[in-house]
């Protein structure tokens, strides 16, 4: 019996098949793409926005709405923490060449700068969200939390919330291999808020294991990274709590890193008498906190980082105003508060009611 | 009486009778048995790392191990399979949250019961397996390739079905993170996630081992053209793996529920290069045709151990990168040796 004598050209008809709807669909879909907007509307390009993570979609709805409301064309462009810098490049070259006039970017890491620059050179007006970029001034103006500041409130709101009691501390980061603005700020400021000594206050984990902070001693039991997502922050946590199972004070970069951690204190019977402190303070986790599961969380406002600076880039591509900061600072600081329902003296904040009016 | 001369032996009972050295005997050793060599670095690591480090070798420790690779175990277990049949699946990462998201918005939004929205769950995964299937298998793609495209196609689908919102566990039927239940004894906690992975290998296992489709699944895989000459439909297996492969991961994801407490678009989507890491540290050659579902296990608990392992010794992170790294090459490096396998 012949070994299928047409088994070449079936191969050969199999892949001019595959390759004819490859094309097709490339077609269909460069056909289905919207048609190219008249030259009077304003085209503005928001790029490296995780939409997976509630914080950046509340960004993105913001943005969309905002870009509605002023009758501009915006698109938007995902990147996850994990595809970095190189997809975030390209991504701004591409907005550049589809001819947006101003780009919205949240700096994944110090190396988007080249892309950057290439952009504003190109006429382009760039504005950092969310975080700033390494240098700060590598972008027109930058529309982000004081992170830092944010984080120093934090810490100093658990170092009073202590009074002296010994703080077993678990740090909950994003990276661990990498230096990222964000992770950085929030965790050394959440330690200059409770009075540790930074050793570099560029560097997480470098501090001294063991010491004073403003209250009492201090030990830190570890620094982990959690990916900011919630099955990184159980398993960062069930690890801390492996080494060191008396850890009082929870430091978690965001809330669902903190919902992960709280998870795994669930599971160890271990939520007695500990304070979990997160960041971005959405509609669920101030839900969180009425269940008692986070005690203390830093709101901050992601909406209004892209509202914001769509509004500063019109007024420049319409009037030439170039965006301003704010007072005393080198970027525009869109706020933040802290929300606890355990008010503590010297450390401002609002009720987890409040934070629900305000919330994401 | 003289005793006659011993009659002189066949060739063939000369060659079986023939003494080997100590490396050819392991060579042949870890040939038959693939998940021995990984087997053995396992239990030397664990018995280092619980010198080390006190808190490393107590129940408690060794249960939250288990936990931590139970997610990955299951999917590597998928991914054993589909490279003892010549293949590769890029896409499990997406196609596992995909399933899940869609059975926890069956069961939150439209009320169908835990059970048979999982049903249907596993049906989507054998759907999206059959995709996979038909591109690599009937189509004849590079499955690599192809694989990945189909990923970043799931996961544009888990952004479409879950607009970014992870739905929480609260508002589904319990049964849907029933995996997260858990009972202790003796100090060790036991997931109902892990009995479900144990008995995912255990299926696997079986069919792999003592079905002739499972002897097909390593024939395909080993020598295709030779499975062709004796009449195995080649096709047809490659494109079942695939969607049984999809039928696993909706366990998977059912296991992962049950860890992170709901259904999230945000986990678990590059759960991919973990599962070939499992798979190959396990015993699994990326050529194809040998491998080992208990392997895959094995080498899913190992990358823990040593990640768990290093940071409860303080040692920095990077050296829990560089050390997952080197199991990875020597595991392949093992595999090269293998192969050599000839006297």
């Amino acid at each position: 019996m012949p070994l299928h004598p047409s088994s070449g050209s079936r191969r050969l008809l199999t892949r001019l098949t595959a390759l004819a709807c490859t094309a097709g669909l490339a077609l269909g879909l460069a056909a289905c793409a919207p048609a190219a907007s008249d030259d009077d509307t304003i085209k503005i390009a928001l790029v490296g926005v995780d939409v997976t993570n509630p914080y950046f979609l509340k960004m993105s709805d913001d943005a969309k709405a905002k870009a509605e409301e002023l009758g501009v064309d915006l698109t938007v462009q995902t990147t996850t923490t994990a595809q970095g810098a190189e997809v975030e490049s390209q991504q701004i070259e591409s907005a550049v060449a589809s001819g947006a006039q101003a780009i919205l970017v949240v700096p994944i890491s110090p190396d988007i700068v080249p892309a950057i620059e290439k952009a504003r050179d190109a006429g382009v007006l760039v504005l950092a969200v969310d975080n700033p970029t390494d240098p700060v001034d590598a972008v027109d103006m930058s529309y982000i939390t004081g992170n830092r500041a944010v984080g120093t409130q934090l810490g100093a709101w658990v170092a009073a919330k202590l009074d002296g009691e010994k703080a077993v501390i678990a740090m909950l980061d994003v990276f661990s291999d990498q230096v990222f603005p964000v992770d950085v700020d929030r965790d050394q400021g959440f330690l200059t808020g409770m009075g540790i000594d930074l050793a570099d206050p560029g560097l997480n984990a470098d501090e001294a294991p063991d010491g004073q902070y403003d209250g009492g001693d201090y030990t830190i039991v570890c620094n982990q990274a959690t990916g900011a997502t919630q099955d990184g922050g159980r398993t960062a946590m069930e690890n801390c709590l492996s080494a060191n199972p008396a850890i009082n004070v929870v430091y978690t970069i965001n809330e669902p890193a903190a919902f992960g951690a709280y998870q795994a204190l669930e599971a160890a019977g271990k939520t007695e008498g500990v304070i979990v402190a997160t960041f971005d303070g959405s509609c669920a986790g101030v839900e969180a906190m009425k269940r008692g599961e986070v005690t203390v969380d830093a709101q901050t406002y992601p909406g209004k980082m892209t509202a914001l600076a769509i509004e500063a880039a019109v007024e420049y591509i319409k009037n030439g105003t170039k965006p301003s900061p704010s007072e005393g600072e080198t970027y525009f600081n869109t706020g933040s508060s802290i929300v606890t329902d355990q008010a503590v003296d010297g450390v401002d904040s609002i009720t987890t009611d409040e934070a629900a009016e305000l919330c994401f | 009486m003289t005793d006659l001369p011993a009659a002189p032996r066949s060739a063939e009972e000369a060659f079986a009778g023939r003494r080997r050295h100590l490396g050819q005997r392991i060579q042949h050793l870890v040939h038959r048995h693939p998940w021995a060599s990984p087997l053995s670095i396992l239990v030397v690591a664990v018995a280092v790392f619980s010198v080390l480090s006190p808190q490393f070798g107590t129940p408690g420790n060794l249960s939250l191990v288990v936990q931590q690779s139970a997610v990955v175990a299951a999917v590597a277990a998928a991914q054993a399979l589909v490279l003892i049949s010549g293949g590769i699946d890029l896409s499990v990462g997406a196609l596992m949250v995909l399933t899940t998201l869609v059975a926890a918005r069956l069961s939150a939004e439209a009320g169908i019961p835990g059970p048979l929205a999982l049903l249907l769950g596993g049906l989507l995964g054998a759907t999206l397996g059959a995709v996979n299937g038909t591109l690599a298998a009937v189509f004849r793609l590079n499955p690599f390739v192809v694989t990945l495209g189909t990923w970043s196609v799931f996961a544009a689908l888990v952004t479409l079905v879950s607009g970014g919102v992870g739905i929480d566990g609260g508002s589904m039927d319990p049964f849907l993170t029933w995996t997260g239940a858990s009972i202790v004894i003796g100090g060790f906690t036991i997931t109902v996630g892990m009995v479900v992975v144990a008995v995912l290998y255990a299926l696997l296992g079986y069919a792999l081992l003592m079905t002739a489709w499972g002897r097909h699944v390593f024939a395909v895989g080993d020598d295709a053209e030779a499975s062709r000459l004796v009449a195995i439909r080649i096709t047809r297996v490659r494109f079942g793996v695939y969607v049984v492969v999809g039928v696993i991961l909706t366990v998977a994801g059912w296991v992962l529920m049950g860890r992170t407490g709901g259904a999230s678009p945000q986990t678990g989507l590059s759960v991919n290069l973990d599962s070939i890491t499992a798979a190959v540290i396990g015993g699994t050659s990326l050529a194809g045709g040998r491998g080992s579902i208990m392997g895959a296990v094995i080498g899913s608990v190992l990358v823990t151990v040593f990640r768990n392992g290093l940071f409860l010794a303080g040692v920095d992170v990077l050296y829990q990168n560089l050390a997952v790294g080197v199991l990875t090459i020597v595991a392949v490096g093992l595999d090269q040796w293998i192969k050599k396998v000839r006297t």
